[in-house]
């Protein structure tokens, strides 16, 4: 139970909004005042430095006439599209842990799992850049191996247009290394034994159970996976950064919006410009949870 | 538990499933070990299985490359998760137990945050820290993230402090205990698995960060463990061993961490730690 405290009380118990003056204080400095500056910033042509000119709507206008932004939010949803996609897999898997029946290696292989969310992200996406090297790789060597490529032939993975993007995609194969699996199991270790009693005596297969059991009673976590995943994937940059560097791979194949922020600001000196995007971003982002919001009430 | 038993063939599949993922999920930390010890003549003939001898100089060579930005990365990452916890604990104590006038508001000014993306701010946010004079000090990568974890955290916390039973406050109140006296005797004993799972992944994401760095971080003596392992991959002529000796040396922090605190770290994430 939390104190109630009214007005008139307020001169006893205001001492207590102490305890959140430095969080307040915090985010009103580092996370208002900058998206306060940006929005602002976004109608004058800056360099970061001295210039600083008022243009009015003239970056708004270049946003949305901008070609190489819409393709960058095309680039995005294809990879919203593989995400969901990816997603299917730490499903099966933490359906398959929760069905092991010997406790002990249903909790080793737990263990097993967690151990390759704890490597360093970039650790991760370098050994994938080198899995992807056309010379020394790891992967045109596998090709080269089984024969499907002549011994000085190179597949360019992160080079030729046609396989960038598959390439970005792929990465991180089989992509179990988050935290999805162990939050589904800990959804489906809800479920009770009852309801697996009772499927049983109705004689229902597995893929039955899966369908119209398991899957439904999970749907929350995977609801919940879904939109993180989405508002993450639409931010996202570093990866196709480290992959490709700042021009987005070959003819900017997969540029992405917050990689356009970092190359506009920080490459050209556009720090209007930067902000300009982050709009567009910040927009999408609104408009997407707005639309998530509403999903998810209808489904209550 | 268990389930009804279908046939040996059904669960040998299962194990046959699992162990395939399985693989996959770790040939690259594998390669990366295996590799690590080889020399480049040796690289080239078998990538794949060990070869004599081993070159555990290779690791020398990448603790002298990263070694000093590991200690930056683990100054960094402590002090921004003891911080950002430090803070957000009493936060969330003030929202789960007092129903202040405004505290809706408040609220509201924190939940706000976790629908913004971060992303957005790059550039606003780079401005600030330079005319705060943070630019090119641990500061500018400590201060910055612990205002960026408040909002999750309070989140998180909070809900865990409401379902603290009132009489645990009660007995402390006639005790004469304050309100420190309460969270420190009361609030960080009883929601310490998830602190700790809090603190986990607040660690994880202070060694991933890689974007603060490369922006604020001018000098290679304060530059943190991420941008390091970029730098020591972007050098032209690669001696494959060298660098994957410096992949080893920045993952194993994580792993001795992860050795320690699992137990604590899979119950408090399986526990819907994380429920949203």
């Amino acid at each position: 139970m939390a104190i109630e405290v009214s007005v008139k009380k307020l001169r006893n118990y205001y001492p207590a909004y102490f305890l959140i003056a430095i969080p307040l204080f915090l985010v009103l400095l580092f996370s208002y005042h900058p998206i306060v500056n940006g929005f602002i910033h976004m109608f004058y042509r800056w360099d970061g430095d001295t210039v600083e000119e008022f243009i009015g709507l003239e970056y708004m206008w270049r946003v949305i006439h901008d070609s190489e932004l819409l393709h960058s939010f095309w680039v995005v949803t294809i990879f919203v599209v593989a995400n969901v996609v990816k997603m299917i897999l730490p499903i099966l898997v933490a359906v398959v842990l929760h069905h092991v029946i010997n406790d002990r290696i249903g909790y080793l292989y737990r263990i097993l799992f967690v151990v390759p969310m704890i490597i360093p992200a970039m650790v991760g996406i370098l050994i994938w850049k080198y899995f992807y090297e056309p010379n020394s790789g790891i992967l045109n060597g596998m090709l080269r191996a089984f024969g499907f490529i002549g011994p000085t032939e190179t597949v360019q993975w992160l080079s030729d247009p046609a396989l960038v993007i598959p390439s970005l995609v792929f990465m991180g194969f089989p992509w179990v290394g988050a935290f999805g699996v162990l939050i589904y199991l800990a959804g489906l270790q809800g479920i009770s034994e009852d309801i697996y009693e009772a499927a049983e005596i109705d004689g229902a297969g597995a893929l039955t159970v899966f369908f119209k059991i398991e899957l439904p009673l999970i749907m929350t976590q995977v609801r919940i996976n879904l939109v993180l995943m989405i508002i993450s994937t639409i931010q996202s940059w570093e990866n196709i950064f480290l992959f490709l560097g700042a021009d987005g791979g070959p003819g900017g194949i997969a540029m992405v919006p917050g990689l356009m922020i970092f190359r506009e600001a920080f490459s050209r000196g556009l720090f209007g410009y930067g902000c300009a995007i982050g709009f567009v971003i910040f927009v999408v982002t609104l408009a997407l949870t707005l639309i998530n919001n509403k999903i998810v009430r209808v489904n209550k | 538990m268990a389930r009804v038993v279908r046939s040996r063939f059904a669960e040998c599949m299962k194990h046959l499933f699992i162990v395939l993922i399985l693989f996959f999920a770790f040939v690259p930390l594998y390669l990366m070990v295996n590799i690590s010890l080889k020399d480049n003549l040796q690289f080239a003939l078998n990538p794949w299985l060990p070869s004599y001898p081993f070159h555990w100089e290779n690791y020398v060579y990448g603790w002298h490359q990263i070694g000093g930005t590991i200690f930056n990365t683990i100054f960094v990452a402590t002090t921004t998760t003891v911080l950002t916890l430090f803070f957000a604990v009493i936060g969330a104590y003030f929202f789960a137990r007092y129903k202040m006038p405004g505290s809706k508001f408040l609220f509201g000014i924190f939940m706000l945050l976790m629908m913004y993306p971060a992303v957005a701010n790059m550039v606003p946010m780079f401005k600030l820290i330079a005319s705060l004079g943070l630019y090119n000090t641990h500061l500018s990568l400590i201060i910055p993230a612990v205002a960026a974890g408040q909002a999750f955290n309070i989140y998180v916390l909070r809900n865990f402090i409401e379902d603290i039973p009132q009489d645990l406050f009660d007995a402390i109140e006639i005790d004469g205990g304050n309100t420190f006296w309460q969270i420190w005797h009361v609030v960080i004993p009883m929601s310490m698995p998830i602190i700790g799972t809090l603190g986990i992944l607040s660690i994880i994401g202070q060694w991933n960060n890689f974007v603060s760095p490369l922006l604020y971080i001018r000098d290679s003596n304060l530059q943190t463990i991420a941008v390091a392992l970029l730098n020591l991959e972007g050098e032209y002529t690669k001696n494959w061993g060298q660098l994957m000796a410096g992949y080893t040396i920045a993952s194993i922090p994580l792993i001795v961490l992860f050795i320690f605190c699992m137990k604590l770290f899979i119950r408090g994430l399986s526990s819907g730690a994380v429920k949203g």
